[in-house]
């Protein structure tokens, strides 16, 4: 004995008027067919437009062409009538139906973040790098430069005689280096102090390369100085710093969409989180690019190594003070936030490692 | 089959339709999360498939009398929007960011473009959502924002550059200590105030226009307003609810300053000391009163803004009608902030992965708490003539048919 033919109730709609008519469904011989009280009709299987499933909601049938449908609750008499049609449910209907396609989601957007962070976005960065004018990069560093100004730092107390010696060191490094031209007028040394910082120097995006009294008083030799100063170098012909920029620009915009809903500070303070200080890969590049300038020059990478250890030292020393004097809050929590390249290890490259290029 | 609503009761009477919201947290996550996923692999192009997707699950699962609402929108003109929407927002931020001196001149070029993708984002909205088979429809015009905004918007232009130039000039003059500040200070307080003053009456003609050019197949709806109400909601849930809780927490500190037996402003510097000290010690005391606080502060940036919109959702909903119908809506402020603070900190515990659940409650929560009130019959409504594709050219309609509303 056959099997009952798939049937069941179902509402129809004309397209042209809200009215609804009650139908009852069934399938035969390849067309749905429709039977109401306001007559029958029916309509090649073919034809038929099934709208996906929605959780419980009723579902719709179309049929191609015209504004006119059937809606129907869920369940095993719609599910053996579609099946009759011959209607298969689309891929990402059934991804998304399923508990276990929802985890392995969840999991490959998890990975694919990751990888985006770790690979994709410093190699995105390094791509559009060299495009970024330099003259919007100058514009933003000034901008940094008088907010640091403002709160961070203080005018230099060097002797101009020191200072004039210094830059003739740094104005002969940076004609070393032709990839540096492009810099312009913009490629310059600034002289500040701040005892807040300590012993410093950092490149800005645009070309300036801020070095700070703490840092001339702690190093013995001008030899020293200079070869920090073709590490910074190091990061200004890399672009690093306008990496950094691309880099967590992208990740701040992309916290703040995710936690958007949540709180804005949430995305701020996770974008911070993420991003700080260039990365161990960075140190490395500009330890590596000072290097080969210190060799070129005839001196040794040596030089950089024992300023590093300087700044180590003297580093560490601040900390202990800084610990001593406010029971090590603020510090702690800063330390936590900067990422921290390991120094000792940098050393130990520059001082073993003098021939590699 | 009898269905539910050809059973027509007397004209007077009108029968209560709830709005049903069929959906579940769990169903939405999945498709979230296979949505978020494609979107990431695909650079962002399938977001536009991830809406389409979305907003069916979201209409489907709302039922009036049974029958279900319908979203129609079609992918590739979403992705066209957003491809419109990045270029726009991409080019305006490269003008900021490199040529500066022209960011103004071209806002101002480009700020007649706004009312027209408002116009087209509603009419794309309206017309791919249906219920029955009936399209809803937008008839508001280019023309008919611009009318509606137009005083209002001279009045805040005219305050907002008063105010950018005052502000300017009460610092200078505060740093000069120059005579002249106060008044200075008191034209910058009173552009503020009337800016604050303005954002009612610029939100009524704003729902006024949108609710009065929506229609239903060939029905219009109809809304009627008053500017008080505007003004009532906004004085009470940004002045009168925080002055009441300020006075609350004021009495408590008054309370517990006399039970504590202060009295003179010495006691209050003792006391002030004591509590300094005993915090001083402790850590986690210090850090739990930071969180507290914290928690206090984005409770209040999350219910303020939930208790405006169901207050104005109520508002605009309970003076609405479509022919012969009218529509209630009862959200309660208990109702959403209890919504919307657990939201909060679920979604702040499992790092915004709650989201999914958090959406669907608050879709809930809104649907269920409104209603149709029908007279007669929902049978008898009729597709209106602009579903007609004869009036505009396929193409150029084709053109302009895009969604930029995220």
């Amino acid at each position: 004995m056959p099997t009952k033919p798939p049937s069941l109730d179902a509402c129809y709609y004309d397209g042209l008027s809200s009215r609804r008519r009650p139908v009852r469904l069934s399938v035969a011989g390849g067309y749905l067919l429709l039977d109401g009280p306001d007559g029958g009709r029916s309509v090649l299987a073919a034809a038929v437009r099934v709208s996906e499933a929605h959780g419980t909601a009723p579902r719709t049938l179309r049929f191609a062409g015209e504004s006119a449908f059937c809606e129907a609750g869920q369940g095993p008499a719609l599910d053996a009538l579609l099946s009759a049609l011959g209607y298969r449910d689309g891929i990402a209907a059934r991804l998304q139906n399923r508990w276990r396609w929802a985890f392995v989601s969840l999991a490959s957007v998890g990975l694919v973040l990751l990888a985006a962070y770790l690979y994709g976005l410093p190699w995105g960065a390094r791509l559009i790098a060299p495009h970024v004018p330099i003259a919007a990069m100058r514009s933003l560093s000034d901008e940094a430069l008088a907010q640091l100004d403002k709160y961070l730092l203080k005018p230099t107390a060097l002797p101009e005689e020191r200072r004039r010696k210094l830059q003739d060191g740094f104005q002969e490094l940076a004609a070393a280096d032709p990839a540096l031209a492009r810099y312009g007028d913009s490629l310059a040394l600034g002289f500040r102090a701040s005892p807040r910082i300590g012993p410093n120097a950092f490149a800005l995006p645009g070309g300036q390369i801020i070095l700070l009294d703490e840092l001339v008083a702690l190093c013995d030799d001008d030899a020293e100085i200079l070869a920090i100063l073709s590490h910074e170098l190091g990061h200004l012909n890399k672009r690093h710093s306008i990496r950094m920029l691309i880099q967590s620009s992208v990740v701040a915009a992309i916290t703040a969409v995710w936690f958007g809903d949540v709180s804005y500070a949430a995305g701020v303070v996770g974008g911070a989180l993420l991003n700080s200080g260039y990365s161990r890969d960075m140190e490395r590049e500009a330890d590596d690019y000072a290097a080969g300038m210190l060799r070129r020059r005839g001196g040794s990478p040596a030089l950089l190594a024992s300023a590093l250890e300087k700044l180590e030292a003297s580093h560490l020393a601040r900390r202990a003070e800084k610990e001593r004097d406010e029971d090590g809050k603020s510090g702690r929590i800063m330390d936590w936030l900067s990422s921290h390249p390991d120094t000792g290890e940098r050393i130990r490259q520059l001082r073993e490692n003098p021939a590699a290029d | 089959m009898q269905s539910d609503s050809s059973a027509v009761p007397p004209d007077d009477a009108p029968v209560e339709h709830r709005l049903q919201f069929t959906g579940t947290g769990g169903e939405y996550f999945r498709i979230w999360i296979v949505n978020l996923l494609l979107s990431i692999l695909t650079f962002g192009i399938y977001s536009a498939w991830a809406k389409v997707r979305r907003e069916q699950y979201f209409h489907r699962n709302t039922l009036l009398d049974g029958g279900g609402f319908d979203y129609h929108g079609d992918p590739k003109a979403i992705l066209k929007g957003r491809i419109i929407a990045v270029a726009l927002l991409f080019i305006l931020s490269l003008v900021e960011k490199i040529a500066h001196d022209f960011y103004y001149p071209v806002v101002l070029v480009a700020s007649p473009l706004v009312p027209w993708l408002m116009i087209r984002s509603f009419i794309f909205r309206s017309r791919n959502t249906s219920f029955r088979g009936l399209h809803f429809d937008f008839h508001g015009t280019y023309m008919g924002l611009c009318k509606a905004y137009l005083i209002p918007l001279i009045v805040l232009i005219v305050l907002s550059g008063t105010m950018a130039y005052f502000s300017e000039q009460a610092a200078l003059e505060a740093s000069r200590q120059s005579e002249r500040a106060p008044y200075t200070g008191a034209i910058l307080l009173g552009s503020m105030f009337g800016i604050f003053l303005l954002v009612p009456a610029l939100l009524y003609r704003f729902k006024a226009f949108q609710f009065n050019h929506l229609a239903f197949g060939a029905s219009r709806f109809e809304s009627r307003f008053r500017l008080r109400s505007f003004y009532g909601i906004y004085l009470g849930v940004f002045v009168l609810l925080p002055l009441f809780a300020g006075l609350i927490l004021a009495s408590i500190s008054v309370g517990i300053a006399i039970w504590a037996g202060i009295e003179t402003r010495e006691d209050l510097f003792a006391a002030i000391t004591v509590l300094w000290s005993i915090l001083k010690g402790n850590e986690i005391l210090i850090w739990s009163l930071i969180f507290l606080g914290s928690l206090i502060y984005i409770t209040a940036l999350v219910v303020l803004p939930a208790w405006f919109a169901a207050l104005l959702t109520n508002l605009v909903w309970n003076n609405t009608r479509l022919g012969k119908h009218r529509f209630k809506s009862d959200q309660t402020l208990w109702g959403v902030s209890w919504i919307v603070v657990s939201n909060l900190l679920l979604m702040l515990i499992t790092l915004g992965l709650y989201w999914p659940w958090a959406k669907v409650r608050l879709t809930r929560y809104r649907a269920e708490r409104a209603a149709l009130l029908a007279v007669g019959s929902l049978d008898d409504f009729v597709a209106g003539a602009t579903r007609e594709k004869s009036a505009i050219g396929e193409e150029v309609a084709d053109i302009f048919d895009f969604d930029i509303a995220f």
